[in-house]
C-alpha cells in the first residue's frame, strides 16, 4: 500500500490529484494509497451538491483571496486552512477489509487514525454521527467519500489550529443546523488541537498523522505515476479549475 | 415564479429550487450538503422533474427512486426529498384557491 508524502498545493490540483489516484486505482493501475496534503492558498471546498450562492460567503471568500472549489465526494463546506490544517485522503479496494462494505463502518475504519493521533497527543477524541470527530463534544475533524466500481475515496480534515474567525467568514452554515446541533454558533460546535490547550507545527501535525496511518495500514512511501499526474492535469481543466464545474450550483 | 424549499433531515440539507411557469417545472436546482451515491442520481433527478406539472412532483420523486434500487443514501430517505419539495411547493399560490 502507497503513502505519497505531503504535497503543498492548490485546491484544484489537491481535488485533481485524489479523483486521479481513484481512476487509476479502478483501473488497476495503481495499488491502495493514502496520501496528506495541505491547501496552499487556504481554499474553501464545497459537498458535491451544494450551492455556492447558498453555502459559501463568496464575496469574503474573494475578498480574502480564498479560492472555493466543487469536491467530487457529497456533504458540507470546508476550510482549508493553509497554517492549521491537513487533508487526508485514503483511496482504498472495498474488498480490502470487511468494514469497507457498510458506509458508517467504513468511515470509522478509515479515519480511524485520526482518532488514534489525536488520543496520543491525549485528547479525548472519538467519532459523533456519520462523518465527523469530536474532541469535548466539538468537530475537530470531518471526512466524506465517494465509492465508485468497488473503489473508496475517502478525504477529510484534521484542524490543528484552523483559524475558526477566517473559518466562520467564508462559510454559510445555516442556522437550522447550529439549532439541530444545540449551539448558537460555529465556536461551539467546532474546535482545534491548538484550543484544545496543545499547540502543534505543521510538521508535527504531519509527522503525527503520518505515524498514526503508519501502525493502522502497511504503507510503504511511493509517489504519483506519470499516468495520475497525466490523468490530473486533465481533471483541473475539466473540473476542478473549471467554474462550469466549481459554480455549477 | 421561483419557490424554494429547504429540508434538515437527520443528515444533511436539502434544498429544492423549482423555477416554475403557469405550473409546469422549467428548471429544477436539488442542493445540499447530504451524501447519495451514485452521486449522478441527483442530476438525473432533476432532468427526470423538469417538464412536470408541480402536482405530479410529488409523485414523479416516488416513481424515479422506485425503479432506482442501485441508490444508497445514509441517514436519508425518499420521504425527506418530498418534504423539501412540499415546503417550496408552500410558496406556490394554485389556481382557484
Amino acid at each position: 500500500m502507497r503513502f505519497i508524502p505531503l504535497i503543498v498545493a492548490r485546491p484544484e490540483v489537491q481535488m485533481a490529484i485524489d479523483e486521479a489516484i481513484m481512476r487509476a486505482r479502478i483501473e488497476g493501475r495503481v495499488p491502495d494509497t493514502v496520501r496528506l496534503y495541505v491547501f496552499k492558498p487556504s481554499s474553501v471546498t464545497i459537498g458535491r451538491f451544494q450551492s455556492v450562492k447558498h453555502d459559501v460567503n463568496l464575496e469574503k471568500a474573494r475578498e480574502l483571496g480564498i479560492p472555493v472549489v466543487r469536491r467530487i465526494t457529497g456533504g458540507g463546506s470546508v476550510f482549508h486552512d493553509e497554517y492549521g490544517e491537513i487533508t487526508y485522503s485514503v483511496i482504498i479496494g472495498e474488498d480490502y477489509h470487511p468494514a469497507l462494505k457498510n458506509i458508517q463502518e467504513s468511515y470509522r475504519f478509515l479515519a480511524g487514525p485520526l482518532v488514534d493521533a489525536l488520543k496520543d497527543l491525549g485528547l479525548n477524541a472519538e467519532f459523533s454521527g456519520l462523518n465527523d470527530i469530536v474532541v469535548n463534544g466539538k468537530k475537530i475533524s470531518g471526512s466524506a467519500q465517494t465509492r465508485r466500481k468497488g473503489v473508496i475515496l475517502q478525504h477529510g480534515t484534521f484542524m490543528y489550529s484552523t483559524r475558526l474567525e477566517v473559518l466562520a467568514s467564508v462559510l454559510k452554515v445555516s442556522k437550522e443546523k447550529l439549532k439541530d446541533k444545540g449551539v448558537k454558533s460555529i465556536y461551539e460546535r467546532v474546535t482545534t488541537v491548538e484550543r484544545e490547550g496543545i499547540k502543534l507545527s505543521r510538521e508535527e501535525a504531519y509527522e503525527l498523522l503520518k505515524n498514526s496511518f503508519f501502525r493502522a495500514f502497511p504503507l510503504e512511501p511511493g509517489e504519483l505515476t506519470d499516468y495520475e499526474l497525466e490523468l490530473a492535469e486533465k481533471l483541473i481543466e475539466e473540473r476542478y479549475g473549471n467554474e462550469r464545474w466549481n459554480l455549477m450550483k | 415564479m421561483k419557490l424554494v424549499g429547504e429540508h434538515k433531515a437527520k443528515k444533511g440539507l436539502i434544498r429544492m429550487e423549482i423555477e416554475e411557469e403557469r405550473g409546469i417545472v422549467k428548471n429544477i436546482v436539488i442542493s445540499g450538503d447530504f451524501f447519495i451515491y451514485p452521486e449522478d442520481i441527483v442530476e438525473e433527478l432533476e432532468k427526470h422533474l423538469v417538464g412536470k406539472k408541480l402536482e405530479k412532483l410529488e409523485a414523479a420523486i416516488e416513481d424515479f427512486f422506485s425503479v432506482r434500487h442501485d441508490v444508497e443514501m445514509p441517514y436519508l430517505n425518499v420521504e425527506d426529498f418530498k418534504i423539501a419539495l412540499r415546503k417550496a411547493l408552500e410558496e406556490y399560490r394554485w389556481e382557484g384557491s
